[in-house]
């Protein structure tokens, strides 16, 4: 089943039918260290205070008439003063929509750098591994107006107060589209 | 003949999908609800950080805990609906003890048996050390990741796996005392419940 059909068929289930934009949709949390020697990173969970670089939402659900699907996952850490930690060490990120676990002890560091054992048979091989991006092989829908969260565990204790994570998800999306409605 | 040419690489094997083969399995072991199950894309792994000359990886994972191993307290079964279709291998080389990270295998070839139950699924296989860069490109570094041929090798819920490995010198063609570690990625399936409880 095409992502299309399937988000239809998801959102249809849901009893969310609509006739929306459809688009390539991203976004985006960021999250900083509790503390030096961090390792639990908890991602759209908490918005106040944030910047529109830093996340580009308000709330932890998609809006009545959007939807998507995720097709990749995309990580990046700014290390933070002095710190050298990157994302080269096992980690376990878990992404939860509604009550259901969709992803589980996932672990994106294979395709950090090249080492040769990236998931991809083509993989950029970019050498810095504070940049990660994985394409998932499933279609994972986030329905409208239904919570979602992601939580990342790191084998590596080298953070440090100001280290910060950002978790993207990006993939196939629609948005609100006023049709003949008005 | 429009809808085949333009599949993505990975889907163009005999025209079935990974998760064709999921619920074909499935069927044909009696697991009548894993359709209803929720998909997703997984990876596992477990790794040996005492070196020695032949490693079994997966087994006793139960044991280990993160970041040794993703497995969990059911260590190298899966719980009930869940399932992964394993559609490629990865060797890895642990750089401590500890297991926190791993660097690439460079010259170390592996040579294994994947076991699923009381089955070998697969025998005496090697993953070369840039034994795929026809197809495969990692930068600049020698793969050892296996594609597996076809659709893939489905571990079924509930049944125990693991994976006996020999490092060796690729050039060499020498065992190889060293620390080991190994992926099993594909196409999984997780625990859904569809009805009330």
């Amino acid at each position: 089943m095409s992502q299309v059909g399937k988000l239809n068929m998801v959102n249809s289930k849901l009893g969310a039918t609509m006739q929306g934009q459809q688009t390539t949709r991203y976004i985006y949390d960021t999250v900083n260290a509790s503390a030096a020697g961090a390792t639990f990173y908890n991602f759209f969970q908490t918005f106040a205070g944030k910047t529109e670089f830093e996340t580009n939402l308000t709330t932890n659900k998609l809006d009545s008439s959007e939807s998507m699907v995720i097709k990749s996952i995309y990580l990046t850490i700014d290390a933070g003063t002095a710190g050298t930690l990157d994302l080269s060490g096992h980690m376990n990120l878990n992404i939860t929509v509604g009550n259901q676990v969709v992803l589980k002890d996932f672990n994106p560091a294979f395709n950090a750098t090249n080492r040769g054992v990236s998931f991809d048979r083509l993989h950029s091989g970019y050498p810095d591994a504070r940049f990660i991006e994985v394409r998932l092989l499933t279609d994972i829908i986030i329905p409208p107006q239904v919570n979602f969260k992601a939580t990342l565990e790191l084998a590596e204790t080298d953070a440090v107060a100001d280290t910060s994570i950002t978790l993207g998800f990006k993939g196939y999306g629609v948005i609100f589209s006023a049709g003949n409605t008005f | 003949m429009a809808i085949t040419s333009n599949m993505p690489a990975r889907n163009v094997k005999g025209n079935v999908q990974a998760q064709d083969k999921i619920l074909y399995v499935a069927n044909k072991l009696g697991l009548s609800s894993l359709k209803y199950m929720q998909a997703t894309t997984r990876v596992i792994y477990d790794q040996s950080t005492t070196s020695a000359l032949q490693h079994t990886l997966f087994e006793g994972a139960a044991g280990r805990s993160f970041p040794l191993t993703n497995l969990g307290a059911n260590g190298n079964q899966f719980q009930v609906d869940e399932a992964l279709l394993v559609e490629k291998i990865g060797f890895f080389l642990p750089d401590a003890e500890d297991g926190q990270n791993f660097t690439a295998a460079i010259d170390l070839s592996y040579k294994f048996d994947l076991i699923i139950g009381n089955k070998t699924v697969m025998k005496d296989v090697v993953v070369e050390f840039a034994g795929q860069q026809a197809f495969y490109n990692d930068g600049g570094s020698g793969s050892t990741v296996l594609d597996l041929e076809g659709v893939g090798i489905l571990i079924p819920p509930q049944v125990e796996f693991k994976i006996v490995v020999k490092p060796m010198g690729t050039r060499s063609r020498v065992n190889s005392s060293g620390r080991v570690g190994c992926y099993l990625f594909g196409t999984g399936v997780l625990l859904n419940f569809n009805t009330s409880i």
